[in-house]
């Protein structure tokens, strides 16, 4: 994120974020950069989320990856399934438009949830 | 004269990818051990950045490297023999481990470890000196990757001395380059001269500095001696350990595991030979700016009959002589004069040398009205400014480096009119006072950069280091716990955990 850009929206390097859209959302430590335009975000490579990935307070589930805020589709060899470059999550992994412009919300975590508290149930339920 | 030989090494960072191949592969091979979790022996920078450990260039802060005192004596700047003594129990000038990072490991069995819970598991990062839940990482050994950071932390890189820095804060005037760090494998090491227990010598035979396990007692005076800040305390052996220039492999006529691995093909290495005679008055130069001239004086050509004579007097043997005929480095630092040391104002006399990155004019608005001259753009209005380069590699001197990028400048528009009109352009190779033919040479060693090209290392002459009586019934380089001697010494040559040898058959009886 650029400099300016973390300025106003009160953040500092390495501060935890949550970046949502309708598709999704994802949490990661944020990097402020000169080398990132002003109002452009950019992250690199997949970030996963069994590595390192706390919850989301919008979702309330894990935060995603980079693909978690662009729009996910379906394709036929994800049904042949076995192999994990063949798998499909919904807005999370799978063929993304990415060659699209994605708005995003970029706002500071408040508190920090790693959502590794024994099961209550609770989830099931809700299902 | 008193010629002695050294494997010197050259980095070219024009072509540097940042891809951390070298240090990853370093850490593979010698640092994956309990106790240096933190030490990188190679390690990967990227700059403008304070680097790490954090601002290791500042010697203000740190008093690594030596002073040319008063009375002109060189001491070094953390003080002179009876000062080192004084501080054994409290160094002032010793970094402490958040001025490296806390090194950590993601906790990858809880993925499968894990309690029945409501969402999946997440590995979360563990130290790995308190073995304790870490909630942040905050900190790394390139935590400045790709210009990480507010400018207002990264610009306190010293580098900036002199440079109006604010403007390259700015998205269309930043820039940035990757710096590989090891060893200087210096002529005029400070670490050995600080060492209370002398216990770190640099070998005669190939000038590679070692850190004698045997003789190590932790007193860690190398540590803030050394302005590179490359020597690590283990902290489990309790003894200090650094970069070996990977010795086992260079004997025998191989590249170091950094060089080996490196995807760029940036690395070279090369038989330098130099007067021993000569270390004292160069790096005792008055002027810092001197340095870099004082330290290629102390270099001996090996084209010389004079030189020659006296390296064979001196027991240099012949081969290494032919392999110094040949040397990449020589090439790089003497003849073509593109490769400067790292830092000479700290007087160390550094032996692994940096070629300066070309890099883009300064932005696409000015391309139309950027100063040209005969076709090549002004290597002043790069947009890596000079000055930042010169406060790396000549202490502040610009005009080497401007001549160093001129003739890579120069090389680039030879070879592309070379490649694409077919004409060999004897101009532009006068210009930057060298021939078409040397100009080739230098792509071929440069931009080529076969294997048998930057590698020219002879190997070891046993005979000249060691008598063969005096080894009889040892075992090796792994100083008697290899294999056994009866010792129950539970440390490897590096004090790493030994590992389980395997049981026989015989021994279960």
């Amino acid at each position: 994120m650029s400099e300016i850009d973390a300025q106003k929206a009160g953040l500092e390097d390495n501060d935890w974020v949550e970046a949502y859209n309708i598709n999704g959302a994802l949490t990661a430590r944020v990097v402020v950069s000169q080398r990132i335009k002003q109002g452009t975000l950019f992250m690199y490579h997949a970030q996963e989320k069994i590595v390192n990935t706390p919850g989301s307070e919008k979702t309330g589930h894990r935060g995603g990856i980079h693909n978690s805020v662009t729009r996910t589709t379906l394709k036929p060899t994800h049904m042949i399934g076995g192999y994990a470059q063949l798998s499909y999550g919904f807005n999370y992994y799978g063929t993304v438009g990415s060659n699209r412009d994605e708005f995003v919300i970029v706002r500071k975590m408040k508190n920090v949830d790693w959502l590794d508290k024994p099961a209550t149930g609770k989830m099931e339920a809700a299902e | 004269m008193r010629v002695r030989a050294q494997i010197g090494k050259v980095l070219n960072l024009d072509k540097c990818i940042g891809c951390h191949t070298c240090s990853v592969t370093c850490k593979n091979v010698w640092t994956s051990r309990d106790g240096v979790e933190y030490a990188w022996f190679n390690n990967v920078e990227t700059k403008p950045g304070t680097g790490y450990p954090t601002d290791w260039e500042n010697q203000k802060r740190w008093n690594g490297g030596w002073v040319r005192n008063a009375k002109g004596k060189l001491q070094p700047k953390q003080g002179s023999k009876w000062r080192i003594l004084a501080n054994i129990f409290a160094n002032p000038d010793m970094p402490e481990i958040d001025n490296y990072y806390e090194p950590f490991d993601f906790d990858y069995d809880h993925l499968k470890s894990a309690p029945d819970m409501d969402h999946f598991p997440t590995a979360r990062p563990r130290s790995k000196i308190t073995g304790e839940r870490m909630e942040k990482i905050e900190k790394g050994p390139n935590w400045e990757e790709i210009l990480g950071g507010e400018f207002s932390k990264r610009s306190q890189d010293y580098n900036f001395e002199n440079v109006q820095k604010e403007i390259y804060g700015e998205y269309e005037n930043t820039f940035m380059m990757y710096l590989p760090r090891l060893c200087e494998h210096c002529l005029n090491p400070t670490c050995s001269a600080s060492c209370p227990s002398g216990a770190i010598y640099k070998r005669e035979e190939d000038g590679i500095v070692l850190i004698d396990q045997e003789k190590c007692r932790g007193w860690r005076m190398c540590i803030s001696g050394c302005p590179y800040k490359k020597i690590y305390y283990n902290w489990e052996s309790g003894k200090s350990e650094k970069c070996t220039f990977c010795y086992p492999r260079i004997e025998s006529g191989q590249p170091t595991v950094c060089s080996e691995t490196c995807v760029g093909r940036i690395r070279y290495l090369g038989v330098i030979l130099y007067d021993a005679d000569r270390i004292e008055e160069a790096a005792n130069s008055e002027k810092e700016t001197d340095l870099y001239g004082a330290q290629m004086d102390v270099f001996l050509d090996p084209n010389d009959p004079e030189v020659i004579a006296a390296a064979l007097r001196d027991g240099v043997p012949e081969d290494w002589i032919e392999a110094a005929k040949v040397s990449p480095v020589w090439k790089m630092a003497m003849d073509w004069k593109v490769a400067f040391p790292l830092h000479p104002e700290y007087r160390t006399l550094p032996m692994v040398w940096y070629i300066p990155p070309l890099s883009p004019i300064q932005n696409a608005a000015q391309a139309g009205q950027i100063a040209m001259s005969d076709q090549m753009p002004d290597v002043r209005s790069l947009r890596i400014p000079v000055k930042y380069l010169a406060n790396m590699l000549t202490a502040g001197d610009e005009e080497p480096i401007v001549h160093a990028l001129e003739r890579m400048s120069a090389m680039r528009l030879y070879m592309r009119a070379l490649s694409v009109d077919g004409v060999r352009d004897e101009a532009i190779a006068a210009r930057v006072g060298m021939s078409g033919r040397v100009i080739e040479d230098m792509y071929k060693i440069m931009a080529i950069a076969d294997y048998e090209d930057r590698f020219v290392i002879p190997t070891a002459h046993r005979e000249q280091v060691e008598d063969g009586q005096d080894i009889r019934g040892g075992c090796g380089f792994t100083d008697g716990n290899g294999c056994s001697t009866g010792s129950d010494n539970k440390y490897s040559l590096f004090g790493g955990k030994k590992k389980k040898t395997l049981t026989l058959p015989t021994e279960t009886f």
